[in-house]
């Protein structure tokens, strides 16, 4: 029952805001959070619950009978893998709730109505154990984020909401199309149905498998695909930023790892070399666009390509290493970057504009900022000791068995990566303060550390705890790679 | 049997079809209790014109307004009435498990049919009760609407019982004649008058191709009766040529009933001229009866696949009707993208819908086809829902005698009235086919028979459409939830409840139809008799 309640309880408090009228917005704002908050509670109890050592399969099921005449499921689980994005969406949906706590003022209960229902959907998707179930929750996801970037975003914010909602939607289409094709040919919906089932191969198989590896990754963002991302990122309220990377951005991963590659092993071995090199040519990419960008939340935005690129390059791996760096690396990005948008949210809020050009000597001004600024920066660009670290050198490693010019091209990225993240540290916290209004600006308050100090938290817990997390995952991705095999991956 | 020629009587009489024997009388009780919901819809239609020439001499004057608004609302809540009684003897009619015929086997009532007929039933209903405050706003407060209506309604539930050719083309006469006016209701509008005329035109022309195309087929086989149409056909007593000429023939007159591409060029007109709570009617419970006739039609006349190399008539109509629906898809999809009259864009959204179903039909009559009349008849319910809410809300959003029509109209309609807003968002998420709404899964059960049929051309094609549609429905959603409001936007002071209840009904209906789409399937093609 209690993934149940956990993808309940968010949609319940939905509806509950519908009872509270709709000026009396602090209620508003309280029941939402305490709705967020009884979420990350029930998620807490799964990762408490969760035994690594079970074996095969997966935990916390749940089955029963919603389509019939289709043999659909409401058939819920989770596993190492799933189990700690589950738990990261709840995590984020408080902190998204408390950042807009000031910042949205207009039409406060859609806000979180929306918010609220794009946390069930997310988490839908990462327990969902039945492919239409799945697919049902993909898409229910997109409205919310939809109406949140487009309603209260910034000044383009409708052309970026549309570019995000068509790209999306035209990848899933397809999906959709191969997810029926794939019923036609198995007969059942059930995802651990069509692990034991011969898997499509030639023409079909590899159609299919490019149908559902263009809709994820579209949502990763792969290289060339990921041109609503910067729009979509830059536009988007902080709240909707910090889902966006924290959580929206690791369900193509999770897609690809969950039903792309097992569903289809022989197409996914035949295209691995194809998205490995995408891979790499978003990773450079994303880090030689960071380098030309005036807003800090489009550099961001790009270093989230860049940073995304080195997660798929792991699991294209295909090895043990890799993936583990993979999975760990999905809950990195989710946290650094979300961490990341929630400091340039801040600033925003304080001076009303994010063009980098306009900072400068923030640091003896706002000292608090600029130390959790600076933690989450060396977060992001792998310093040991932070989590960033492990989940990039298992990437490598995994890519450096795979083939030596992987990790060299990925290795470059690392060290673009880190000039572009200390460059923009150093253009906004160092130098003289030369503006008024920059000297002038008020430092963090205590709400605002309450959200960011748990996430530098678990930077540093996960920097120099990593045993703890992967010892959760790896059962998980051993049984995954079994499962290749025997499909003939 | 005096009433029949003498020509087709030695037919008749010959070979009966083992479900029915000819009653020895001419007409019996139970040939009426067959036709039960279409006989009170004649009765409530007439009733309802009779009491019509009652408020004829009542002006607006003070002294008689009063009479004339207890006259309206009785014409209204007589006319709810009869929908209801007719949908409950419907629904009854919808139990039984064999198929019953009546009026010497003119007449055939089993569950496709009934099912059919609840559909078009619950698409009259809530258009009546959305013309309520309509009607009454712009001043066109008649029985007669109503009295079409009704009349429209019933010739379309004898269309789809229809088991006779004769009887088949006399309906849809019927039927669009009823619509012809309904279009131009609006007399004293210009735009009214001409949209209506030119879908009178080119209607007569398409019953002209109808006809030939029914008497052809009648020519290839001797037969009127359909099911005796089959028979010969699947006997290869038939002439192909003839009959292959008489289905195209039929399938032009009908492609134009539906909306099909490239005999859709009255449509927009039509809707856009029409007022729109008739346009709301014509577009779901029209395009209802003509589909489910088409697909009972090229079932039941389906020919076996002939000898290797050869193509049989059905697998020549199959591939026509699949270029057909590519075209339809495409073509309405596509031209949707650039109206700039929220009106229009749903006229060929509407044309973009004829194409799913087309591919429904298609799916039908391939191998592997049982699955594809419940889709299509699936599709046909949400897609009654969500077409009459869209088009109430352009009349309920209406202001001056003139229907809010641009996509711009609705900036800011969220704001001032976001329970109307949420609705309508529903709705167009529904028209987009996306969960958790009704129109994702009757889309899915459309593809899910194309695919399981081997069209797989054909869904990617409807996938390919259906992703160019969300661009024109979302343009719609981002007027109403991101464009700010340029003035107060609300709906004329003087709108009732009816309308609003109709959008809000729709739009709880299409996710509680979301969220429990079971559906048994195979239980229609059984009662086609295939």
């Amino acid at each position: 029952m209690s993934i149940t309640l956990t993808l309940l309880i968010p949609v319940a408090t939905a509806l509950l805001l519908l009872c509270i009228p709709k000026d009396k917005t602090a209620e508003l704002r309280i029941t939402a959070l305490f709705g967020s908050l009884a979420t990350l509670a029930f998620s807490l109890a799964l990762l408490g619950g969760f035994d690594a050592q079970y074996g095969a399969g997966f935990q916390f099921t749940e089955k029963h009978e919603w389509v019939p005449s289709l043999q659909v499921h409401y058939h819920v689980g989770i596993d190492g893998i799933s189990l700690f994005l589950v738990v990261l969406s709840a995590l984020l949906t408080p902190i998204a709730i408390l950042c807009s706590w000031k910042s949205v003022e207009k039409r406060v209960r859609e806000f979180h109505i929306a918010l609220l229902l794009l946390t069930s959907g997310v988490i839908g998707v990462f327990v969902a154990l039945d492919l239409m179930l799945f697919y049902v929750f993909w898409e229910v996801m997109l409205i919310p984020m939809y109406l949140l970037v487009g309603i209260w975003g910034g000044t383009e914010r409708i052309r970026a909401a549309v570019k995000f909602f068509i790209y999306t939607m035209a990848g899933s289409l397809l999906m959709f199309l191969a997810i029926l094709y794939l019923y036609q040919h198995t007969g059942t919906f059930s995802v651990e149905d069509i692990y034991q089932k011969p898997p499509l191969t030639g023409t079909a198989g590899l159609l299919c498998f490019l149908a559902f590896a263009l809709s994820f990754a579209i949502k990763v963002p792969l290289f060339p695909v990921h041109t609503w991302l910067p729009d979509a990122h830059t536009e988007a309220p902080t709240a909707g930023s910090v889902i966006l990377a924290g959580v929206l951005l690791k369900l193509g991963i999770y897609g690809f790892i969950r039903f792309a590659i097992p569903f289809f092993p022989e197409a996914a071995v035949l295209a691995a070399p194809w998205i490995s090199v995408l891979a790499i040519i978003g990773i450079i990419f994303g880090a030689l666009m960071c380098f030309v960008q005036e807003d800090m939340k489009r550099l961001i935005a790009y270093s989230s390509v860049s940073h995304m690129g080195f997660v798929v390059l792991g699991l294209f791996a295909f090895n043990e290493q890799g993936v583990q760096g993979c999975v760990l690396q999905m809950v990195n990005h989710g946290i650094s970057t979300g961490a990341l948008f929630l400091l340039i949210g801040a600033i925003y809020e304080r001076r009303h504009t994010r063009r980098i050009i306009d900072f400068g000597g923030l640091a003896p001004v706002a000292p608090r900022l600029a130390i959790i600024f600076f933690i989450t920066t060396l977060s992001s660009i792998g310093l040991p000791f932070l989590n960033g670290f492990v989940g990039e050198f298992l990437i490598l490693q995994g890519a450096y068995s795979r083939n030596i010019f992987y990790t060299a091209f990925a290795g470059l990225g690392i060290i673009l990566g880190a000039i572009y993240m200390l460059t923009l540290y150093r253009r906004i916290f160092f130098g003289e303060t030369d503006r008024e209004e920059n000297a002038e600006m008020k430092d963090l308050e205590g709400r605002e550390l309450a959200f960011l100090l748990p996430l530098v938290g678990l930077m540093v817990f996960l920097g120099l705890f990593s045993p703890w997390f992967t010892a959760k995952v790896q059962p998980s991705i051993e049984v995954w790679m079994t499962l290749l095999l025997e499909r003939g991956g | 049997m005096d009433h029949i020629p003498a020509f087709l009587q030695s037919k008749l009489s010959l070979g009966q079809s083992a479900a029915a024997e000819i009653s020895p009388g001419l007409v019996s009780a139970g040939d009426f209790q067959a036709i039960l919901p279409a006989l009170v819809f004649i009765a409530t239609g007439t009733l309802l014109l009779m009491l019509d020439c009652f408020t004829r001499g009542l002006s607006h004057t003070d002294e008689t307004r009063k009479d004339r608004s207890s006259l309206s609302t009785a014409i209204n809540f007589l006319g709810l009435l009869g929908t209801v009684v007719a949908g409950a003897f419907a629904c009854a009619s919808m139990e039984q498990a064999a198929p019953s015929f009546a009026f010497q086997n003119y007449i055939r009532v089993d569950s496709f049919s009934s099912a059919v007929s609840l559909i078009i039933i619950l698409g009259t209903f809530f258009s009546l009760l959305a013309a309520i405050d309509y009607l009454r706003r712009f001043d066109a407060e008649h029985g007669e609407f109503h009295c079409l209506v009704h009349y429209a309604a019933a010739s379309m539930l004898l269309f789809v019982q229809a088991n006779n050719l004769i009887m088949l083309f006399l309906a849809v006469e019927t039927l669009s004649m009823a619509a012809y006016l309904l279009t131009s209701y609006l007399r004293d509008s210009r735009r009214s008058v001409e949209g209506g005329l030119k879908y009178f035109i080119l209607g007569s022309f398409s019953s002209g191709f109808l006809l030939f195309g029914l008497t052809l087929v009648f020519g290839a086989t001797g037969e009127l009766e359909l099911q005796k149409i089959a028979k010969s056909i699947s006997g290869g007593e038939a002439d192909r040529s003839l009959l292959l000429a008489g289905m195209a023939l039929t399938v032009v007159g009908m492609g134009f009933k539906v909306g099909a591409f490239p005999f859709h060029s009255w449509l927009p007109d039509a809707y856009e001229a029409a007022p729109s709570v008739a346009t709301g009617f014509m577009s779901v419970t029209v395009k209802s009866a003509a589909i489910a006739v088409l697909l009972r039609f090229l079932l039941l006349a389906a020919e076996p696949a002939g000898e290797a190399g050869t193509a049989s008539v059905t697998e020549i109509l199959s591939s026509v009707l699949s270029l057909l629906a590519i075209a339809t898809m495409l073509f309405g999809n596509l031209v949707a993208l650039m109206q700039n009259s929220v009106k229009r864009m749903l006229a060929y959204s509407a044309i973009g819908h004829t194409g799913y179903l087309l591919v429904g039909i298609v799916a039908a009559l391939g191998p592997g086809g049982e699955l594809a009349p419940d889709a299509v008849i699936f599709y046909l319910l949400p897609y009654t829902l969500m077409s009459i809410a869209v088009f109430t809300l352009l009349g309920y959003m209406g202001r001056d005698g003139k229907d809010r029509e641009l996509f711009e109209d609705y900036r800011g309609l969220s704001t001032s009235r976001p329970a109307l807003a949420l609705c309508l968002l529903v709705i167009l998420v529904s028209f987009a086919g996306i969960p958790p709404t009704a129109g994702f899964w009757a889309k899915l059960y459309i593809f899910r028979a194309a695919i399981a049929g081997g069209h797989t051309w054909l869904a990617l094609t409807g996938i390919l459409a259906s992703i160019v549609s969300l661009y024109f429905y979302l343009r719609l959603v981002v007027n109403i939830y991101m464009r700010p409001a340029e003035e107060e936007l609300d709906a004329d002071p003087d709108s009732s409840l009816a309308s609003g209840l109709v959008i809000t009904a729709a739009a709880v209906a299409l996710v509680i139809l979301g969220l429990f789409p079971d559906l048994e399937f195979g239980s229609l093609i059984k009662a086609l008799g295939k």
